[in-house]
């Protein structure tokens, strides 16, 4: 495998790392009592890219599944990877992003003289860090906070 | 201009109500309320590999509304380059005029969209043009059957990052007009 590729898998499951131990601290904060079980997995794209990343499901003292966090993959389009957060009634996207590249504009010339320039947002977001693709707000993905989880965790149970 | 957003809004809408609609089938089944799914395919299933199923019915389903959205999006422009086109009815002599016009009409259905999307160059700029070169190779691998033993399975989307890219395409090209009006 390239060493670019491979370089963009290990910092995909670096972020990944990070976002488990933020969600775990979420939950300890909060004083919710759980069991958690790490599930290593393969995940592939196409015969040339293949590569290990973890899952992780989280339980209640009781065994009942509270919800789980899987990797979908590193190489997605328009984000620098994504996580499916899962519980028993459906799931959400969070997805890597950074903010746009500071002063990114698009010119408009004619010839060599600039006639126009128009200030261009693409990912439209204030931080890097993990964000949550909420299908409804379009134009937006709000930032993968505390908050933001403990809604997520009714949304989708 | 003829490219308008409404009909890929549709289907965006629409596939956010069978996506809620889908969510609270899940909870009917994960809450085991029986008599609500009675008479259907879940009916004495174990709820588990229902959940199971489902989510892969999801993703499924999920791909389907980017192939969706991508052909409305297609759709949008090929009618916008047959609507500019139509100044060709006003060569002269009219009748050949007229055989000219009918035969671009006919030979725009045939071009390849990815070359259609590059004539919009000159008012979508890189960041979205690229992305979406992006989701048409990933509509392109869903279209032709998710062959997933090809070396390179391009990067993954979903109906929102289609839906978004699409309406910052349209709008570009709309800005693009309004100012060169």
């Amino acid at each position: 495998m390239k060493k670019e590729i491979q370089d963009k898998i290990d910092l995909f499951n670096k972020r990944v790392s990070e976002l488990y131990n933020k969600v775990c601290g979420w939950l300890d904060e909060e004083k919710i009592e759980y069991d958690k079980i790490e599930k290593e997995i393969t995940l592939t794209q196409g015969t040339l890219i293949s590569y290990e990343s973890k899952k992780l499901e989280f339980f209640t003292r009781e065994n009942e599944q509270l919800f789980s966090l899987t990797p979908y993959g590193a190489f997605v389009i328009a984000a620098e990877g994504r996580v499916q957060l899962a519980g028993s009634s459906g799931e959400e996207s969070l997805v890597y992003l950074k903010p746009d590249t500071p002063g990114f504009e698009i010119v408009e010339k004619i010839g060599n003289g600039v006639i126009n320039t128009i200030p261009f947002k693409m990912n439209a977001v204030k931080e890097e860090g993990w964000h949550w693709v909420a299908e409804q707000i379009i134009g937006k993905k709000p930032l993968f906070t505390k908050e933001v989880f403990l809604a997520l965790l009714e949304r989708i149970n | 201009m003829k490219l308008n957003k409404e009909s890929i809004t549709s289907i965006y809408d629409n596939y956010l109500i069978i996506k809620d609609s889908i969510k609270v089938t899940q909870r009917v089944i994960s809450k085991k309320i029986p008599k609500l799914y009675n008479k259907n395919i879940f009916e004495n299933e174990n709820p588990l590999l229902v959940i199971e199923k489902i989510k892969t019915s999801e993703k499924e389903f999920s791909d389907l509304i980017v192939l969706a959205l991508f052909a409305s999006f297609e759709r949008q422009l090929r009618d916008e380059i047959i609507f500019k086109s139509s100044i060709l009815q006003t060569v002269i002599p009219d009748k050949l005029g007229e055989n000219i016009d009918k035969m671009a009409r006919v030979e725009i259905e045939k071009w390849r969209i990815g070359e259609i999307i590059d004539l919009f160059k000159f008012a979508v700029k890189e960041p979205v043009l690229g992305r979406m070169k992006q989701i048409l190779n990933y509509r392109n691998w869903v279209a032709h059957g998710k062959n997933p033993s090809i070396k390179k399975i391009p990067p993954l989307t979903e109906p929102k990052i289609t839906y978004e890219t699409i309406i910052l395409f349209i709008d570009q090209i709309q800005t693009f007009y309004d100012r060169h009006a």
